[in-house]
């Protein structure tokens, strides 16, 4: 708009009632968000690239405090969305938060797979990936032992090396909303059916199934809180910098998804959603069995009382299993994103997580 | 009691979410059970990736008679780089095996040098200690000897003087 315009718009707006000039502006900021804002910056913690394979990257944060604690950890992502969920920004980051209370971190971040990525299996990842990355952190940081922390799907994964790596020397395991039962996933239980779902199909003809595909399929398990929900928030509190600054973290991770590889994704729906293969004791990986009783770390399994993508009952399912003397299973009042990001993450997880493993850490 | 705005549609549009999205998400949460629903989604899928299929082929076509790489090529060029990097990566894993093992027995060879240094310095002391206990041995025999001699002399001469 040109100025004189421009002039004459606001002098018009002046005008106006008060109620009316702040429907205005809420309608113009939740505008600007959505349309000409610039992406809020994420994951700021300072770190390192210590080792990288194909698209990985494990990466070592660096403290602003001296480290406290000789155990380092590291995490452990899904291979379906980016891992800065956990870093997301300064003040609401489980990473910062841990850093700063002197802990030795490490992320495992799994990379953007492509095409040519379509034949790479669960079998390599928990085999090839999550084992050099587990010695690498050891060799780096000098330690003897290791803490691991799974979030979502990287917990399930974490879950099958630990059990199939029992020799090594892993001390404690913090398990985030990782679903390990699959008998009853909720309604993915009927999507997913092997009747109506045509999986080979889909993965012969995708190659690596999309991340719009695999975010519409999670947001269509409430699909008006996910997919309507947040602009009417938007509007409604548009004048809250706060909160619109988190919406648009939130919005820009939930967009921000990464394509699933063909081979992994038929594995991780057939033998996990439609056949529960790991709790029964089915599940092969690389030709060896994967055995959840070999698990004796330390184990901390934190479920989130609203979280539909893995349901409660699915996280607590591997704690009879498992042979760890301490063992703790804790529901947190959130769900399965807002259990590492927000007010109660701040004030709820960030200290559960950092109280568990500090006293293990000695 | 909150006061409705009457200038502010997105309040009244607020206040209409929060009143039917229980009821709505409910709804929805009951058709999306049903097996119908699954059914359906399946044929869509379905149609959709025949429809992906399709592009997929008849791009390939036309891309491989323009004489230019398809994705599925300049992904299979990708692979064999990742394969590349994979075997360096698992050089780099064995030099580094191997180094820490040359670093493990350089320790160890160091380790016997310095063991070997601390046996000849306690063999040199012990030397020392045996000749040390071997004079001493001596000293005493000689003393002995002295003073058996002593006895000896003094018995003769006590003899000697009774004899006279």
């Amino acid at each position: 708009m040109s100025a004189p315009v421009t002039k004459s718009w606001e002098d018009f707006l002046d005008s106006m009632p008060q109620e009316m000039q702040r429907t205005y502006r809420r309608f113009k900021k939740a505008s600007e968000v959505l349309t000409t804002e610039a992406e809020p910056e994420v994951g700021m913690t300072p770190k390192e690239v210590i080792w990288t394979k194909n698209k990985s990257k494990l990466y070592r944060y660096q403290p602003a405090l001296p480290k406290k604690h000789r155990i380092p950890l590291l995490m452990v992502y899904a291979l379906i969305n980016k891992p800065y969920i956990l870093d997301l920004s300064p003040g609401n980051s489980l990473i910062e938060y841990l850093v700063n209370r002197g802990f030795d971190v490490y992320l495992l971040d799994w990379g953007t797979p492509a095409l040519e990525d379509r034949s790479m299996k669960l079998d390599d990842y928990i085999m090839d990936y999550i084992p050099r990355a587990v010695r690498k952190v050891l060799k780096t940081s000098g330690a003897e032992e290791i803490s691991l922390l799974g979030y979502c799907m990287g917990g399930t994964m974490t879950s099958i090396f630990a059990a199939l790596h029992p020799q090594l020397p892993i001390r404690n395991i913090i398990f985030m909303t990782s679903p390990f039962d699959f008998a009853d996933a909720g309604l993915f239980t009927n999507w997913l059916d092997e009747k109506y779902f045509n999986l080979d199909k889909m993965v012969d003809t995708m190659g690596v199934v999309p991340p719009e595909m695999i975010d519409f399929g999670n947001k269509m398990l409430k699909p008006i809180v996910n997919f309507y929900g947040p602009y009417v928030n938007l509007v409604d509190r548009a004048e809250n910098e706060s909160f619109v600054n988190g919406w648009k973290l939130m919005q820009k991770w939930v967009n921000d998804g990464i394509p699933f590889p063909g081979e992994a994704f038929r594995q991780w729906i057939r033998e996990f959603y439609q056949h529960n293969k790991l709790l029964k004791g089915e599940l092969y990986i690389r030709g060896r069995q994967v055995d959840l009783s070999n698990i004796k770390a330390n184990v901390l399994n934190i479920a989130a009382e609203r979280d539909h993508i893995a349901i409660p009952h699915q996280v607590e399912a591997i704690m009879p299993v498992i042979s760890s003397k301490d063992k703790t299973y804790m529901e947190m009042p959130t769900g399965h994103v807002s259990v590492c990001f927000g007010r109660q993450a701040i004030n709820k997880t960030y200290p559960t997580v950092g109280d568990w493993l500090e006293q293990r850490s000695k | 009691m909150s006061k409705q705005n009457p200038f502010d549609p997105f309040s009244m549009w607020k206040d209409v979410y929060d009143k039917t999205e229980s009821h709505w998400s409910k709804m929805f949460n009951e058709s999306m059970s049903k097996e119908d629903f699954s059914e359906w989604m399946g044929q869509f899928l379905n149609v959709y990736l025949q429809y992906q299929n399709m592009i997929q082929q008849s791009t390939e076509k036309y891309l491989a008679q323009a004489n230019m790489p398809s994705r599925t090529d300049l992904s299979n060029l990708a692979s064999l780089l990742v394969n590349l990097e994979a075997k360096v990566d698992n050089l780099e894993e064995m030099i580094e095996e191997d180094l820490s093992h040359q670093i493990n027995s350089l320790n160890v060879s160091r380790e016997v040098n310095r063991l070997k240094t601390d046996m000849k310095s306690l063999d040199k002391k012990l030397d020392q200690i045996l000749e040390a206990l071997k004079k001493q041995a001596e000293a005493k025999e000689a003393s002995v000897k002295e003073v058996a001699a002593a006895k000896e002399n003094e018995q003769r001469k006590e003899t000697e003087k009774k004899d006279a």
